[in-house]
């Protein structure tokens, strides 16, 4: 196997970045080993396993997969902002669309309107905090990334879920696993929800891990 | 302790003394185990790296005779680690040591 094939396995998968220094570091060995006066394929034997290597280094450092879940942050300017709300465009949709299909259909109840403009309200307003504090604050990677996962629409629908069984809750102990169990039972709407949210908890931790590694990165590079 | 640990424990005690590059790690733990122990570097590099992320050793590319060289040197933390990996092994030695004799 040459150096060449060797990197390439044991690279595969990480970024861009962390290729050029894991494969910087391995051809400088090999370098120096050369000169001391060892043979090439003896080296390349001696770097061992390279799927075994890469799946080490994978643990070390930023993979294509974690990138894409790490937060890019929006520009500080309207541009950005519009974007932070572009984002979240479909989920202020929602409620605008029952919304302006109740307003059609004649069926519209004031209550409603009320709770539909104050989500769309909430919605818009968590989006402009997203943009802001991804902006203008300067963060470490983990919290920033905890800040992004926590000011979308997603979260903050798991916010007020959780509000809503914490104050069922405390109202009767006991009543509420009948309750999610008729709920499910009655709208398999549910379960879908329920399981968008369980994706959406996963990404928190794929953020975090994520963002753990570029803080560990940059506060063991020195300048 | 496996052998990823102990990897770990021989990186920490070379860059004990002084900073080194990735080759004079592999060089000065054949060198002071008299050739007895040899850190394959396919997983050297990797058990460098994962002590960079825990914070055990900094890095940083330094000239060395004209050519770029990714030196690491360790951490407040990293002679913390040593100080405790140091004394578990030598506590399992003293207790293998105890098992099978010999030793006197």
């Amino acid at each position: 196997m040459t150096p060449e094939q060797w990197l390439s396995l044991a690279t595969h998968g990480l970024v861009p970045e962390a290729q050029r220094r894991v494969r910087a570091e391995y051809l400088a060995h090999l370098e120096d080993a050369l000169e001391a006066g060892e043979e090439q394929a003896e080296v390349v034997s001696g770097w061992g396993d390279p799927v075994q290597a890469g799946r080490d280094l994978r643990r070390a450092h930023l993979t294509i997969q974690d990138a894409e879940h790490l937060t890019p942050g929006y520009a500080p300017s309207w541009k950005g902002f519009w974007r932070a709300q572009a984002e979240d465009a479909l989920v202020v949709a929602v409620p605008v669309i029952f919304l302006l299909r109740d307003f059609l259909t004649g069926s519209a109840k004031p209550e409603d309107v009320g709770l539909s403009l104050s989500m769309v309200a909430t919605l818009l307003m968590v989006g402009g905090l997203r943009w802001w504090l991804l902006s203008r604050v300067p963060l470490r990677p983990v919290p920033r990334a905890g800040l992004d996962w926590l000011l979308r629409p997603m979260s903050v629908f798991m916010v007020l879920l959780v509000v809503v069984l914490g104050w069922k809750l405390s109202q009767n102990l006991t009543a509420v696993v009948p309750l999610l169990r008729s709920e499910l039972a009655a709208s398999p709407e549910l379960a879908f929800i329920l399981a968008v949210l369980a994706f959406h908890v996963s990404r928190l931790r794929r953020a975090l891990r994520a963002a753990q590694k570029v803080q560990a990165i940059q506060a063991g590079e020195q300048p | 302790m496996n052998q990823k640990e102990q990897l770990r424990l021989l990186i920490l005690g070379v860059l004990e003394r002084q900073p080194e590059h990735g080759y004079a790690i592999a060089q000065a733990i054949k060198a002071r185990s008299a050739g007895v122990l040899n850190a394959r570097e396919g997983s050297l590099y990797p058990a460098l790296h994962l002590l960079e992320k825990e914070g055990l050793v900094q890095s940083q590319e330094v000239e060395i005779g004209a050519r770029l060289r990714r030196e690491y040197r360790l951490t407040e933390a990293g002679v913390q680690a040593l100080v405790k990996a140091r004394g578990e092994w030598q506590a399992q030695v003293q207790a293998v040591g105890a098992v099978i004799g010999g030793a006197g």
